[in-house]
Parts: structure tokens; sequence; C-alpha cells
């Protein structure tokens, strides 16, 4: 079976949705998890507490692979070995597509660690207080969630017949 | 059905009750404490009094936290995570309760063992590193066949031992041969071979030219003071007396488990202390005169007759007054709802407190609070799933407050993801195949968009109208219409023009823009108003439109809640499908098949509820509150029972 440019960038695009939100979630939850060890370490019952706080700059990641896994269904990649046969210009349409939830789940991951991070401190010190430290975390994704929907709506956009 | 009316109340009582009454007033737990500001005039001082006993109480607290302390190290009183979020709090009946903390006499010889037992524990702690240090620094020495007592070298001959880097040692020994006469060296390399292990007799005329030859190759010395035999014998004495210290803190540990047994009535003790210190600073708050005691504080009006009752029944010669709280005194803030309203008082609680002028936003944000949540985990089999543990865990955990509020409120979230759930087709995303009650948002992501922005503008004009009603209720009209109705009337004949469009129906239209025309006309009128000269008016009028922008992007991000309804139903499915992929193989692949059905749709669940949480909080909080909350209210904490470890049940 001959494969097209255009598969090829279609595939291209899939990677770029998984991996770079996939990165960036680990660096916010690897931000999360070192400031956290500190206050375990003190406090092994602000476990649960701190635990909250790391898995909210994980759901960049979760976007992205959400996004690829769409693409892969658009792009019939679950077809063991036989994926549909893109044009170049539908494969660019598929890296489109996956800009927004790669460049800003990237950015937005790294950025909520920080602030989450920062909210470990909360934790330790006034810990009836989390529920604060937690929605400033969550302003941060508002931002992956929009990139999220565009993206989303942008697969469901994409028109696809494939090469004849 | 709102913020609580707050009554301040003043008690006055014979100076003998005083005590009695203020344990009573902790027993109702119904009334925050406050000094009294008037000077008292000539009564006794008991403050005086009052406060060594305060002193004494605290220091037996912090003995008992010691004890608690030490005990925990012992052995860590295990607490699940659930439990790490509710709390836990070992259940107690008051008359145990009472017996067990009325005789402390156990408490001394308690505390003073604990003490013991943990400074031998951390001398046998310093010393166990002081020698396993020592062994670290013999082992490079094993070969060395000399007792490490007679190294002391000869009037004419002198003795050095030393390491050094494997690298520099050929150049050492070749320098310092040259440097002096007659060496006799003896060295070996270190297990590792990064150093060199050496051993230099030498005459006592060569000393200061070899060292400074060590000296140059950064040579470190090796000295052992007051250690006898050779370093093999050494070592094994050292691993002798660490085998001894390990088998005496075993000692001291199976000594110290024996206290283990104290270990509630500690707890116990702890509390019934902090109750009697809590007591003690309530007496610091009265004023009294020589027979006669005031008291004061805030209590909610429903509760004042059932505490007055049961004052007036104990102590005679009681007097209860109360009264509305003076202009602008800042009385605390407490939330009264409706049973089922009262869960959702988290999400307003997390935030802020409301104002005490202002108003309670609980009962306004309960149902869309409920409906978002549902819309964001959306899943029949989630939603069950999530309402069970939660019943589960508040029938298994005693919880109280701020707690159990948060766990009701997601029972009750469960209960909205399933009925969501079911619209949309969703049960476990498709492990079971039921058609959507309405449809699949999969199918028409538009529409489910469509139905988030709807759903974000009824909210955010519910929200103008609350405030239209907050003014209209403080007597100003003018700004309710002005500042709120021409809002209104602008964002719905907007939004009401956009549907038009889209079903072509002339008459909406028509009505739609007159209504919009309306509100743009009159906030540009109006907007300016604090402005003088017309010109201004009308230009800060005109820049007051811009502000349309704001209530565009607070109806966008709704659109949030189509993103997470995916998020979650998207990766159930995926979830399922990988999983059903596996039956293919016999046996083991079934196996496979329910093991990763259990752990994905847990994690997914997990990761998916708190999601869910934070962004319907998230909705309430920055779109909904913005247009009306007044918060910064200060929360009623009134003087109870308040305990640490021990639940009085």
């Amino acid at each position: 079976m001959e494969l097209t440019v255009g598969t090829i960038l279609g595939f291209l695009g899939i990677a770029l949705a998984v991996a770079l939100p996939g990165v960036g979630s680990a660096i916010g939850v690897g931000l999360v998890g070192t400031a956290g060890s500190g206050v375990v370490t003190e406090d092994p019952d602000k476990f649960g507490q701190i635990l909250l706080l790391q898995v909210i700059p994980g759901t960049q990641g979760i976007y992205g692979l959400l996004s690829g896994l769409l693409l892969m269904g658009k792009l019939n990649v679950f077809s063991f070995g036989k994926p549909v046969l893109l044009t170049i210009p539908e494969g660019a349409l598929v890296v489109m597509a996956a800009l927004p939830i790669a460049i800003v789940g990237w950015f937005s991951a790294i950025h909520q660690g920080k602030v989450a991070a920062a909210g470990v401190g909360v934790a330790a010190k006034r810990p009836e207080e989390l529920g604060k430290a937690v929605t400033f975390a969550a302003m941060v994704e508002t931002y992956a969630v929009l990139a999220f929907l565009a993206t989303l709506l942008l697969i469901f956009g994409i028109p696809i017949k494939g090469v004849a | 059905m709102a913020i609580a009316e707050m009554r301040k109340v003043t008690i006055i009582g014979h100076l003998a009750d005083r005590a009695a009454i203020t344990g009573e007033l902790q027993r109702a737990g119904v009334m925050e404490l406050e000094p009294i500001e008037e000077e008292s005039e000539s009564g006794p001082d008991l403050d005086a009094e009052v406060n060594p006993e305060i002193g004494a109480v605290e220091q037996k607290i912090a003995e008992l936290k010691f004890c608690i302390d030490f005990l925990d190290k012992l052995e860590r009183a295990r607490k699940s995570l659930i439990q790490q979020f509710a709390g836990s709090k070992i259940p107690v009946d008051l008359e145990e309760f009472s017996n067990m903390t009325r005789d402390g006499g156990w408490l001394q010889p308690v505390h003073s063992q604990c003490r013991d037992y943990d400074s031998r524990l951390s001398a046998l702690r310093n010393e166990e590193n002081q020698l396993q240090n020592l062994l670290k620094q013999l082992a490079g020495w094993a070969w060395l066949d000399l007792p490490l007592d007679e190294l002391e070298g000869t009037r004419h001959a002198g003795i050095v031992l030393g390491s050094v880097a494997s690298k520099v040692y050929d150049d050492l020994v070749s320098e310092a041969r040259s440097a002096c006469d007659g060496l006799y060296v003896e060295a070996r390399q270190s297990s590792d071979r990064r150093d060199v292990y050496f051993v230099i007799i030498y005459a006592r005329q060569d000393e200061q030219a070899l060292f400074e030859v060590l000296k140059k190759y950064e040579y470190t010395r090796h000295q052992f003071q007051g250690l006898a035999g050779t370093p093999r014998e050494c070592m094994e004495a050292t691993r002798l007396r660490l085998d001894a210290i390990s088998a005496e803190r075993e000692g001291i540990l199976g000594e110290a488990r024996k206290l283990l047994s104290y270990r509630t009535q500690i707890y116990a003790m702890y509390d019934s202390l902090s109750l009697k210190r809590d007591r003690l600073m309530a007496l610091r708050q009265t004023v009294v005169t020589r027979r006669a005691f005031a008291l004061r504080g805030w209590a909610v009006s429903d509760n004042i007759p059932a505490l007055r009752d049961s004052l007036v029944k104990k102590f005679d010669s009681i007097v209860i007054q109360d009264e509305p709280p003076a202009e602008g005194e800042a009385a605390p803030v407490a939330l009264r709802n409706t049973s089922v309203v009262t869960p959702f008082e988290a999400v307003t609680e997390i935030y802020s407190m409301p104002h005490q002028d202002g108003i309670d936003p609980t009962p306004w944000l309960a149902p869309f609070f409920f409906v978002f949540f549902g819309m964001c985990l959306g899943d029949v089999g989630y939603g069950i799933l999530l309402t069970l543990l939660c019943v589960i865990l508040l029938k298994k955990i005693r919880m109280a407050g701020l707690g159990k509020k948060l766990f009701v409120l997601l029972a009750i979230s469960g209960i909205s993801s399933a009925l969501m759930g079911a619209v949309t087709g969703s049960w476990f995303g498709n492990l079971v195949k039921v058609e959507p009650l309405w449809f699949n948002p999969l199918d028409n992501p538009l529409l489910m968009l469509g139905v988030s922005f709807a759903l974000g503008l009824v909210q955010i004009l519910v929200g103008l109208g609350i405030k239209f009603g907050m003014n209209v209720r403080r007597g100003r009209i003018a700004d309710a219409v002005f500042d709120q109705g021409f809002w209104f009337l602008l964002i719905l004949g907007l939004t009401l023009v956009m549907v038009g469009m889209q079903v072509k129906a002339g008459g909406i239209s028509t009505i739609a823009t007159w209504l919009a025309a309306i509100g743009a006309l009159g906030l540009i009128a109006t907007q300016g108003r604090a402005n003088k000269g017309v010109i201004k008016r009308l230009a800060s009028g005109v820049l007051s439109l811009y502000g349309i922008t704001g209530y565009l992007s607070d109806v966008l991000s709704y659109s949030r809640l189509l993103a997470l309804g995916l998020a979650s139903s998207v990766i159930a499915t995926v979830i399922d499908d990988l999983a059903l992929r596996l039956t293919g193989i016999p046996v083991l692949g079934w196996i496979a098949m329910a093991i990763l059905l259990i752990v994905g749709h847990t994690f997914n669940l997990l990761i998916n509820v708190v999601g869910s949480y934070v962004h319907s909080s998230r909705l309430q909080y920055v779109e909904f509150f913005s247009k009306f909350f007044e918060g910064g209210g200060r929360r009623f904490a009134p003087f109870r029972v308040r305990t640490k470890y021990i639940d009085l049940v």
C-alpha cells in the first residue's frame, strides 16, 4: 500500500496533539510534586490535599490525548494498517486542527503547575482555604479548555474524502 | 432562606455562676462571644486569677501534644485518603469521655516516660550515626595490621595515615621520596578505586617537608583517637556495638509501645483540656462587678428562645437581653437554607461569606451548579457510582461542617450526572448501548455548544436580575433601572436578534431590535451620569457600551461545559473500545478487559469529578458572582465544643 504525504501530515498532527500537552503536563505535575514532597515530609496527612493540587495540571495531557484519539478515529487508525489516505491539504488541516491544544496545552500546563505548586503553601499553612488555591489553578485551565474546544470543533469540521 | 438574622445577646448573671454559665454556653454552641468594650467600674481583677490558670492548662496541653507526637512516631495512626480530607475522630460517648478525663494522675508519669524514651532513642540514634561514620572511615584500612593506639610514632620516627585521589598517588610518592630520605610507604587502593589509603613512616627531621608535599596533593589525614586494636578489630567491635544499639532500641520501643494503650485517653485528655482552655478564654471576655458579671455576643435569632429557656431553667436571677445589631455594626454571617440547598453552601463558603447586608447566593447558584456539574461529568454510570461512593463514605465516616456539605454536594451532583448521561446517551461511555433521550453531543457538538451558551446567558441575566432586586430593596430604583435594567434589555435584545436570524421569524427580530435599541440608548443616556456636562456624559455613555465585550466573554466561557462533557464521555468510550478489543484473546483477554475497564473508568471518574467540580464552581465565582455578589462577611464562629481527636457522641 502506498502512503501519501497527506497521511504522514495527519500522523504528525496526532503526534503534536498528544505529545506537546503531555510534555507540559509532565512538567506541571512534576512542579507540584516537588513542592508537595516537602510538605508531606513534615505532615504525611496532607498527602490527599496535595494530590488534589497535583492532578490539576495533568488535564492538558488528557485533552491532548483525547484530541489525538478523535483524530485517530477520523483517520481510521484503529483498523490496523489501513489508515485513510489523505491528500496533502487534508493532512495540513489535521495539523492545523491539532495546533490549538498542542501549543496552549503545552504552556498552560506548565503555568498551571506553577500556580498549583504555590498552592501547596496554602495546603500546608491554611488547609481550610484549599478551595481557593484550587480555584486559582483552575483559572489557568480556562485557556486549555478553550483551545481544546477549538481543536474539537476543528476536528469535527475537517472534510475528509481521502485519495480516491 | 438566605443570611440568618443575627442578634446581639447580653447575659448578666451572678458572679458565682460565671464559670457554670460559660460551660453551658459552650455545650449549647450557638453564641459567638465578643469582648465588652465598656470599662468595668469596681469589680475584682479576675483576669489575674484566670491568666495563670490558662498558663497551667496550656502547659499540660503542650505535654500531651508531646506524648501524641511521640506515640505517632512510634505507630502512625493510619488514615485513609478520604479521612485525610474529611478528618477522622474517635467516637467516644460523653460518659466515657468524662470518666477518661476525670483523673489526670496518669498524665505526669506517662509524659515523663515519653520524654525519657524519646531522649534515650535520640541518644542512641546519635551514637549510631557516629559509629556508622567510623565504620565507613575504617573500611579503607582493613588491610592495616597495626594497632591504632600504637601509631604515635617515636622520638625519631613519625607515622602518618592518609588518603589521596588515586590518579595523583604516584606523583605524590615520587615527590615525597625526593623530598625526604628513607620513607617507608605502604598503600592500598580503596574498594571503589577512587582513593589510595597510605601509611608513611618518616624521620622526624623530614616532617615539615613531607607534610608540605602531602598538603600540595590535598590528602585527607585519618586519625583514630581513642581506638584500640587493629582496624579489623575496631570494625568488629563497632559492629557489635551497633548490634547492641539496635537491640537496645528494640527494647525501648517495646517498652514505649506499652504506652500506646493510653492513646485514646491522651486524646481525650487533650480535648478535654482544650475545651477547658476555651472556657477560660471565654471568661476573659466577661466584665465583672463585685456581685455580677456580664457577657456579650452574637446568636442567630431562631436559636435565642431555646438558649434563653435552658439558661433560665438552670440559673436563677439571670438576665438575657437581645437586640438587633446597631447601624453599621459588623455582625457575623451565618447561612440558613432549606435542606436541599444547604450542601450548595459549600460552593459559596469556599469563595467567601457574603457581606452581612448582601444576599446569600446559594439558592440561586444551586440549580445552575447542579446542571453544570451534570453536563461536565455527563454519564449515567459515573453519576450513579459517584453518588453511591459519597453516600457510603457519609455513612462510614462521621463528618461535620464543610466536609459533610462537600460530600453531600457531590452525591447530589452524581444524580445530576446520571440524568445528563441519560439525556446524551452515555452509560459508562458506550459500554451499555442506550439511545440518548435527546442527542449525543459527539454527533452534534454545535447544538451542545448552543445549549451551553444559552445556559450561560440565562445565568448572567439571572445575576443581573438579582442585583436589580438588591438595588430596588435598598431604594436605589434609578441604579437598578440604569445599571441592570438597560443591560438586561440590551443583552436579551441582541440574543433574540441572533435567534431571529437563525429561525428567520421576522416578528421576533423586530421586537428584539427594539429591545436592544432601547437598552443601548438607555445605557448611552445614563452610564455617564456621574460626570458633569452633556458631552462628557454622552461620551462615557457611549464608551460604556464597550462593556458588551465583557458579557460576550462571560457567555463564551460557558463553552467549557461542552468541552469537559466531551472529555469525560469520549475517554470513557475509548476505554470501552480498547477493553472490548481484548476479548478476542480467549480467557486471558476477558480478565484483561475487566481490569482495564475497572482501572480506566476509576481513573477517568476521579479526574473528571475534580474537573467538573472546579469548573462548575468557577462559572459561579467568575461569571455569576461578578454580577451581584458582595463578599467579605465574617463567618459566624460560635463558642462551642470543639475537639481535635475525639468525636463526642
